[in-house]
């Protein structure tokens, strides 16, 4: 019995900290433990997994990106086994984190702050997030996803202001793919809406230090820039950077980015017009906007800027597209809004044409 | 204390004396004589070791000793000299003392006065603060221990001197200084033992010892500025103490020619000290608070006088000088944002209190009446001083300056139940009393309140019955709240009207105030939140003006200019919505204003709201008081309305989702016709009037053409993860089947503002989540997951990968094995080998051994 604890604490220890092929071989056992065995060994084996990649995710490096990546997955695959079981874990860890969440809303102490604002949170959630992902579609978890999006509803509501836009960012990412796999509407455009707003006012200076440089040299080497601006500063960003202009560019690009995603998500459903009235309007204020400081910006900036504006313009305008198309599509329907199959009937015939319409576009 | 650091020197050597003049008794001899063993160490001494080491001399060179001999000599001389006409201070005979703290000292007389002086200083202390609890001694006593304290310091400060002078060779320098400390603070002990005895001395007994009053003002002109400190705070707790419940009013002259009996004239002898020492202390602070290092000591027992005594004399300079010293003290203001909360947080303080005892009033009138008086004559000054402060700073101050008034009580009673045409006539009255000379205020406020009760008293005969019951107190609190109330909206407006301005002679201003931490508006939030507080209680007069104000200011939209310094914030601009609808409602539209221009205004308004920036609490006021109080919408603009709180719901968060679809359905069950959005009817462009097609992003209700428009959010709204507002807009887009009479029946009692604060997301936090297991899996299906398959073929690849490692591993780990267990045969062979070759050897010698007697033998 005792050779037995020994064994899966060893094993999960290899886990959280041995290289690749290792962490790979133990997880294998501690598969093998978790489903062959009693399922009183089921439960250790989820506790302590969850409690070793806690403790082990407590400190963030770039390069233990993929073994991060790896433990979430694993854990998701143990805790998949046996649903029933693992429903009460799941539950019982996202109430924690709601709690100190709960705790720093009501008292904005700088500890209770630092409680949330941390690399473990994240990984705890986006761990959990990615539970509800892989498995809503076969099972009733309804009371997860919801204080899941609860909590990242929290924090984005905690953490205002400019110096946490990679934070809200990663909260909006979050929340797209909770929206996308559970078919539930989140509206995620108000996050957005402020950083917006952020750039519509700030005026432009030339700043040329370190940060700026660095972000944008490693923005090159990574994967995009939502990722790489998530993973840098999910804590807080320098407050020389949030001024900086290539900051704030990453910050409307991955806005637009994650916009895009959740407009894609609906951009099939008949209200995508009204969805996207609002953001439409801001953007070409926004627009509007970054022409008019143009004129005045030199020439070498002018560049630049170019660039943007096309990435703008087009962002407008596939939306701006889609949009007229459902609208043409729509006035030719004569159902009513409250006629559910009629709706859901109409989305399944348009999505269809409008990936056919898409593609033809494409060739 | 200082003395602990000196080294413990060795006893000084005894006068010298001749040998021949030292006798020596017989006896003496005859001891030495008879223990010879005992006393032969005696001839042993080196008398000039010892002498060198009791002169501490020891380091020293053979050649200097000389200049240090005489050097002693003289300075003993000089001591000499000195103690003639000094006091006797044995230094040699004196025994330590060991004091309570421990310390040892060496010499009685001086030093037992330092360790006795801190602890009567704590006990001094102990009086300032609570001005109780202190040993009484009679006065008899106490000037005797006066005079005999006094004259210990003098003997004490000669000691020092001669201390000074005479000093203690290497230690003399360092020895100085410490004296000069050491009577410093002697003396600081000694004033403030003084100050003590004072306090105590009056508060036991004020009207022997008025006159001691005068003796702790002049304590409070000395050079020490702790001194000074001590005294006015002691002088601020003995006033607060016997400062009578009254006013006092001096004698006139007809009054002092008068004969009266000897208490009568004790009590106005007593009266006219503290009036007068009151008067001077005041004006001692008022003159101290420009010192920057008495600022502090100054501004806070002002305060502290005007919130113990508001009733007392003087009280107009007091209020005055507090203020005066707010703008005075520009700079400090600005980089010390702590001195202005200091004096709000007095201030608000202040109003707190002078509204209890308002209100305390108001329940006992016969009993506090006086009291009652007093207060709201308080609240009154501090209302219009802090309107003077708003003025003064171009309203560039901290917003708690006008919080203040939030805190206000006006009676209901007396400001709604007389017509509106007795405030305006009250109004003209205080101008005209406002034009009375305020110097000499003092002797003109009798027949002032005469003359406005006569007033009053005429009025309310011929008003009405009732209010004569209330008697005069009434009319005078109803002045008083006028008064308090005309200042208060006059800051309002002054406030206003500053958010108006251009911001051309503002943008100097607004740096400094910016880099103070203060917004472009600071006062403009509370302004606005006290109007629609008091909006009951405005003028007619003013209201025009108001909405026009208001109208501006909500219009002030950041698209019209560039410069940003002017703009409002969102919140504010709702806000300034949210007044003028109160205003309106509550003057049951008296006035004739047209208030399509605040719908336009929050029909854009609507965009710019950000959840993270923005109150949402101000919005969901604002689409309660705008949307679902007002009594009727033409149908364009609550079409409009209706389809952009959808879209709005559809972008935003829980909470606002909510409000908005609150607000949606009310909408809709006001405005039947409205109801027309909710279904798709080709034939809808009948109704749609000007505008055939919706157009969005038009900043105009009436011209967004939304009535032929459909509600198409709500089929994506009933998606929404939160399961009210799904239910919600299911509930709404059922009601297109809704028979159009039967409205009333169906109101819903929820207000935004409820729905609002219901689903914040701290809200939504705190609700509880079921603990059930999940139901069984919704569909059946091989549980199998990609990571699963993927590990498969991971672990195929890995063991092809692994066989050969492991091979290999496992071909040196059995060479290595096989290598030790041949090793170890070897070695056993070795072993056995060596060991048989041993025993060979052995046997070799032995048997030689046996040979060699052998061949002795068989020699022999």
């Amino acid at each position: 019995m005792d050779n037995w604890f020994l064994f899966m604490q060893l094993s999960v220890h290899l886990w959280v900290t041995g290289e690749e092929s290792l962490s790979f071989s133990s997880f294998l056992v501690i598969r093998e433990m978790a489903s062959k065995l009693h399922s009183r060994w089921y439960d250790t084996c989820l506790v302590k997994t969850y409690k070793a990649f806690v403790a082990h995710s407590k400190f963030f490096k770039p390069t233990k990106m993929k073994h991060l990546k790896f433990l979430q997955d694993t854990i998701i695959e143990l805790y998949s086994i046996d649903i029933q079981k693992s429903y009460q874990q799941v539950l019982a860890s996202l109430q924690q984190l709601a709690k100190s969440l709960q705790l720093a809303i009501r008292t904005m102490m700088k500890e209770d702050l630092k409680r949330v604002r941390n690399w473990q949170y994240i990984n705890c959630i986006s761990l959990w997030v990615k539970f509800i992902c892989c498995n809503f579609k076969e099972h009733d978890i309804e009371s997860l996803l919801s204080l899941c999006i609860l909590v990242l509803k929290g924090m984005a509501y905690l953490f205002p202001g400019p110096r946490y836009v990679p934070l809200r960012f990663r909260c909006m990412q979050m929340l797209n793919q909770l929206s996308l796999s559970s078919g539930v509407f989140i509206p995620v455009a108000s996050l957005f809406f402020d950083c917006l707003e952020y750039k519509g006012k700030e005026i432009v200076t030339d700043s040329t230090h370190g940060w700026a440089i660095a972000v944008s040299n490693l923005a090159n080497n990574t994967c995009t820039s939502l990722t790489y601006l998530a993973l840098i500063f999910v804590r807080l960003v320098p407050k020389n950077l949030v001024k900086s202009q290539s900051f704030q560019k990453e910050c409307v690009l991955s806005a637009i980015e994650l916009l895009s995603a959740h407009f894609l998500q609906w951009s099939h459903h008949i209200s995508f017009p009204e969805l996207a009235t609002f953001p439409l309007i801001l953007l070409r204020r926004f627009h509007d906007k970054l022409t008019d400081n143009t004129l005045h910006r030199q020439v070498k900036r002018f560049v630049d800027q170019i660039l943007d504006r096309c990435w703008r313009i087009s962002a407008c305008n596939i939306v701006e597209q889609n949009r007229e198309f459902i609208e043409k599509k729509r006035d030719g329907v004569s159902f009513s809004p409250n006629d559910q199959v009629a709706i859901d009937s109409f989305i399944q015939k348009y999505l269809n044409g409008r990936i056919c319409a898409s593609d033809d576009k494409a060739q | 204390m200082v003395k602990k650091k000196k080294i413990i020197l060795p006893p000084q050597l005894p006068p010298e004396v001749p040998d021949d003049e030292i006798e020596v008794s017989d006896e003496d001899l005859a001891f030495v004589n008879e223990n010879r063993e005992y006393a032969g160490f005696l001839t042993k001494l080196d008398r000039n070791l010892i002498d060198r080491h009791v002169t501490r001399l020891t380091g020293s060179k053979e050649d200097e000793l000389e200049t240090l001999y005489e050097k002693r000599k003289k300075k003993a001389s000089l001591k000499k000299a000195k103690e003639g006409d000094g006091v006797e201070v044995d230094r040699v005979d004196a025994l330590p003392i060991k004091t309570l703290d421990g310390e040892i000292c060496y010499r009685a007389v001086e030093n037992s006065r330092p360790d006795i002086a801190p602890k009567q200083n704590e006990s001094e202390n102990v009086l300032v603060d609570h001005d109780k609890s202190f040993s009484r001694l009679t006065k008899a006593e106490r000037r005797q221990k006066l005079k005999k304290s006094k004259k210990e310091a003098k003997r004490k400060a000669k000691v020092d001197a001669e201390d000074e002078a005479v000093g203690r060779g290497l230690h003399l320098e360092l020895l100085a200084k410490v004296q000069v400390e050491l009577s410093a603070e002697e003396l600081f002990a000694r004033k403030k033992i003084r100050l003590a005895e004072i306090g105590t001395a009056l508060l036991e007994n004020p009207e022997l010892n008025i006159k001691s009053l005068k003796e702790l003002l002049h304590i409070c002109n000395d050079v020490d500025h702790k001194i000074v400190k001590l005294g006015l705070m002691s002088l601020l707790a003995v006033f607060k103490d016997i400062i009578p419940g009254y006013r006092i009013r001096l004698p006139t002259a007809k009054e002092l020619e008068m004969k009266v009996s000897k208490e009568v004239l004790q009590t106005r002898f007593c009266e006219s000290t503290l009036l007068n020492s009151y008067k001077a202390y005041l004006l001692k602070l008022v003159t101290l608070e420009k010192d920057s290092s008495f600022h502090c000591v100054a501004v806070r027992c002002m305060c502290t006088l005007l919130d113990a005594v508001p009733h007392f004399n003087f009280r107009e300079s007091l209020v005055a000088a507090i203020v005066r010293n707010l703008s005075s003290s520009d700079d400090v203001v600005r980089n010390l944002g702590n001195t202005v909360g200091l004096f709000l947080k007095y201030l608000l303080y202040l109003l707190m209190c002078f509204s209890i005892k308002k209100s305390s009033c108001r329940t006992i009138k016969s009993l506090f009446a006086n009291e009652g008086k007093h207060g709201g004559e308080a609240t009154l000054e501090a209302v219009q001083f802090i309107a003077e402060l708003v003025k003064a700073y171009d309203c560039h101050l901290h917003p708690d300056s006008i919080e203040v008034f939030l805190s206000l009580i006006f009676d209901e009673d007396l400001g709604t139940s007389e017509p509106k045409k007795d405030e305006k006539e009250k109004s003209k009255k205080k101008k005209r009393k406002q034009k009375l000379d305020q110097s000499n205020q003092l002797l003109s406020e009798n027949k002032k309140r005469k003359h406005d009760l006569m007033e009053k008293t005429r009025e309310e005969v011929r008003a009405d019955l009732k209010s004569v019951t209330f008697g005069p107190d009434k009319c005078e609190g109803r002045r008083m709240q006028s008064e308090i109330l005309s200042a208060v909206f006059e800051t309002y407006f002054r406030v206003l009207k500053q958010s108006m301005e251009p911001s051309v002679s503002r943008s100097m201003m607004n740096d400094a105030s910016s880099s103070a931490g203060l917004g472009n508006h600071p006062l403009l939030g509370p302004c606005l939140t006290g109007l629609g507080k008091f909006s009951h209680l405005i003028d007619l007069d003013f209201m025009g003006d108001l909405m026009v104000c208001l109208k501006k200011l909500a219009g002030h939209c950041d698209s019209d200019n560039d410069s940003y310094s002017n703009t409002l914030t969102v919140s504010e601009r709702l806000q300034c919505c949210i007044v003028a609808f109160r205003v309106m409602r509550n003057n049951l539209d008296a006035l004739n204003v047209d208030l399509q221009d605040f719908f336009v205004q929050l029909y854009n308004l609507l965009l710019e709201y950000r959840p993270f920036r923005d109150r949402g609490d101000v919005l969901a006021e604002a689409l309660k008081i705008m949307l679902c109080d007002g009594k009727q919408h033409d149908m364009q603009r609550a079409a409009a309305f209706i389809k952009r709180l959808a879209t709005f719901a559809l972008n935003f968060d829980s909470s606002e989702a909510m409000a908005a679809l609150v607000t949606l359905r009310h909408l809709l069950l006001k405005n039947s016709k409205c109801r027309s959005l909710l279904e798709n009817d080709p034939g809808g462009g009948s109704l749609s009037g000007l505008v055939a097609k919706y157009q969005p992003d038009a900043s105009d209700p009436h011209l967004s053409g939304a009535l032929s428009s459909v509600l198409w959010e709500l089929s994506l709204l009933s998606k929404h993860y939160n399961p009210s507002i799904s239910a919600m807009a299911s509930s709404i887009s059922s009601m297109a089947s809704m028979n159009p009479l039967q409205t009333q029946a169906y109101l819903s009692t929820l207000s935004p503002i409820e729905a609002f604060e219901d689903s914040k997301i701290e809200q939504e936090l705190f609700k509880p989540v079921s603990w059930r297991n999940p139901v069984n899996q919704k569909s059946k299906r091989e549980n199998e997951f990609v990571l699963m398959n993927a590990t498969e073929h991971f672990r195929k690849l890995e063991n092809a990968l692994d066989e050969e490692a492991i091979q290999e591993k496992f071909e040196e780990h059995f060479t290595v094995l096989r290598d030790i267990s041949e090793n170890e045969r070897l070695r056993a062979e070795l072993n056995r080998t060596s060991a048989a070759i041993r025993f060979y050897s052995e046997y070799e010698k032995q048997k030689k051994a046996k040979e060699k007697p052998r061949k002795k033998k068989q020699v022999a």
